[in-house]
């Protein structure tokens, strides 16, 4: 594969400041954001390390890179079931895994449109097993257009709106992962979640997923996803446990907040307004909506700085029994990271748990 | 590591007959005064609040530009990119100085080039590891 595929296959999909690490860790000097940095390797073939580099880096991104994820606890003789399945399952003969782990690109994928789910791969780690599909897919795209680069006439035409958005139906490849763990009972399934596409659609492929996995083993172990509402409290509540980036909670004066944090590696656990706001209440804060942030070595000198969401709203903070069916993960520059964040769950998962019982 | 007195004295020597050297003077004192947590997002507006001044007007922003841009060098001033999405992304100086040669700005996350990103880039400042160790001496 020439790393011209390889840059393309890593465009379509990972946000630019991952692609800048992994570039850089590879040894392939960028260009000027994502376009550019394609245009510069048109038609390079690159050093032999520079291409096992990229492939792996590509093949890591795809099983965790910009992912929605449900988890599923799947009992141990149900679990070997599906790992004896699951690794004698064989790729499907399609254009995806003849290209695996490049990714389809316009022309081709759009001649190709629409996909079924298909097996792109079937890939065993040292901590797992992945059953990766993959399937052409359009997301509808708002984006702002820049009015200089449009024509005289149309930017007058266009002059009394602040902002002009056009909508693009844009089609990418997309690959979801099943991911058996070598260890754990819990399995995920990990859905491309590119900026900009929204949770119902998110929620469609999960089923896919999971109806496809059980047309091809036969037996469906992927019955009722992990309940992750009680983890943003776990998590929310552990001072030492990454930056809290964002919280949404309610409180019993009648009221909803949204709070951010600006800044990297700053956290609104120890935030001024955040704790005075707490102290002067006399019953705590109802959390709904999370972000952590996290600091994870990927490198000499690297960090990367991994993202888990756990969006609920206010409805679920309303709810007697508040259920949140999937996290969102994002900026994992690979596997190592992505399985720091998802071991946060489980032992937030593991407290909750125990905290019930 | 001078002390804050020391650093308001120098800058004075400096920079004393600058028009907008009183108001600097005003917001070294007080930011002396302020807890550090206090101080990690500094907005022209965040000084016009808190020297109680009436609006951000010339006048202001050239006395943080004085501490952020002379020797006294009191102030880091920082950038802050926000995008379509209300989405906010700190941006290394490097970054800007790219897109200004380029012509566009990559997106932080997308990649994207960005043409008018000149009105989405915002200035903010903190204090300088100088103003810090100043701070500290007291």
């Amino acid at each position: 594969m020439s790393l011209e595929n390889l840059v393309a296959s890593m465009a379509s999909r990972m946000p630019w400041d991952v692609g800048q690490t992994v570039l850089g860790a590879a040894e392939v000097t960028k260009g000027h954001g994502w376009d550019r940095t394609v245009a510069k390797f048109k038609g390079v073939e690159g050093t032999p390390a520079q291409r096992e580099a990229l492939t792996e880096s590509l093949r890591q991104h795809l099983l965790c890179g910009e992912k929605n994820v449900r988890m599923y606890e799947v009992a141990p003789d149900e679990l070997e079931k599906l790992r004896q399945a699951a690794s004698a399952l064989k790729p499907a003969k399609t254009p995806f895994s003849t290209l695996y782990p490049a990714l389809m690109m316009e022309p081709e994928l759009g001649a190709a449109f629409p996909q079924p789910l298909a097996v792109a791969a079937v890939e065993a780690t040292d901590d797992g097993l992945a059953v990766v599909f993959a399937s052409g897919r359009a997301i509808k795209l708002r984006e702002p257009v820049d009015r200089s680069t449009l024509p005289e006439e149309a930017a007058k035409a266009l002059a009394g709106y602040d902002e002009v958005l056009g909508v693009k139906l844009q089609r990418l490849e997309a690959v979801d992962v099943v991911w058996i763990p070598s260890h754990g009972s819990y399995v995920d399934v990990r859905v491309d979640f590119p900026k900009g596409m929204h949770q119902d659609n998110a929620n469609a492929v999960h089923e896919r997923v999971t109806e496809a996995l059980a047309a091809l083993i036969g037996f469906q172990p992927l019955v009722s996803p992990v309940n992750l509402f009680p983890v943003i409290d776990r998590l929310y509540r552990k001072s030492k446990e990454g930056s809290v980036v964002e919280l949404a909670f309610g409180t019993t004066t009648a009221s909803l907040k949204h709070e951010k944090m600006r800044r990297a590696g700053t956290c609104l656990r120890e935030e001024k307004y955040h704790l005075g706001g707490k102290d002067a209440l006399g019953t705590p804060i109802e959390p709904y909506r999370l972000s952590v942030q996290w600091s994870v070595p990927v490198g000499p000198e690297k960090a990367s700085r991994p993202e888990l969401s756990l969006h609920g709203s206010s409805k679920l903070g309303l709810s007697d029994a508040p259920v949140l069916d999937h996290a969102v993960i994002r900026h994992c520059v690979g596997l190592a990271d992505f399985n720091f964040v998802r071991d946060r769950i489980e032992a937030a998962l593991a407290k909750a748990e125990a905290k019930a019982a | 590591m001078p002390s804050v007195e020391e650093l308001i004295r120098e800058f004075r020597e400096r920079w004393g007959d600058h028009p907008s050297a009183q108001l600097s003077v005003a917001i070294l004192e007080r930011l002396a005064t302020l807890p550090d947590d206090q101080l990690r997002m500094l907005t022209f507006i965040s000084f016009k609040n808190v020297l109680g001044y009436p609006s951000v007007d010339e006048l202001l922003i050239r006395a943080v530009m004085l501490l952020a841009n002379s020797s006294v060098h009191a102030l880091d001033a920082k950038l802050l990119f926000i995008d379509d999405d209300d989405a906010e992304y700190e941006l290394d100086p490097a970054e800007l100085e790219d897109a200004r040669k380029e012509g566009a700005l990559a997106h932080p996350v997308t990649g994207a080039l960005i043409g008018d990103y000149e009105r989405k880039v915002f200035p903010f400042f903190v204090p300088s590891d100088r103003l810090i160790g100043a701070r500290a001496h007291a």
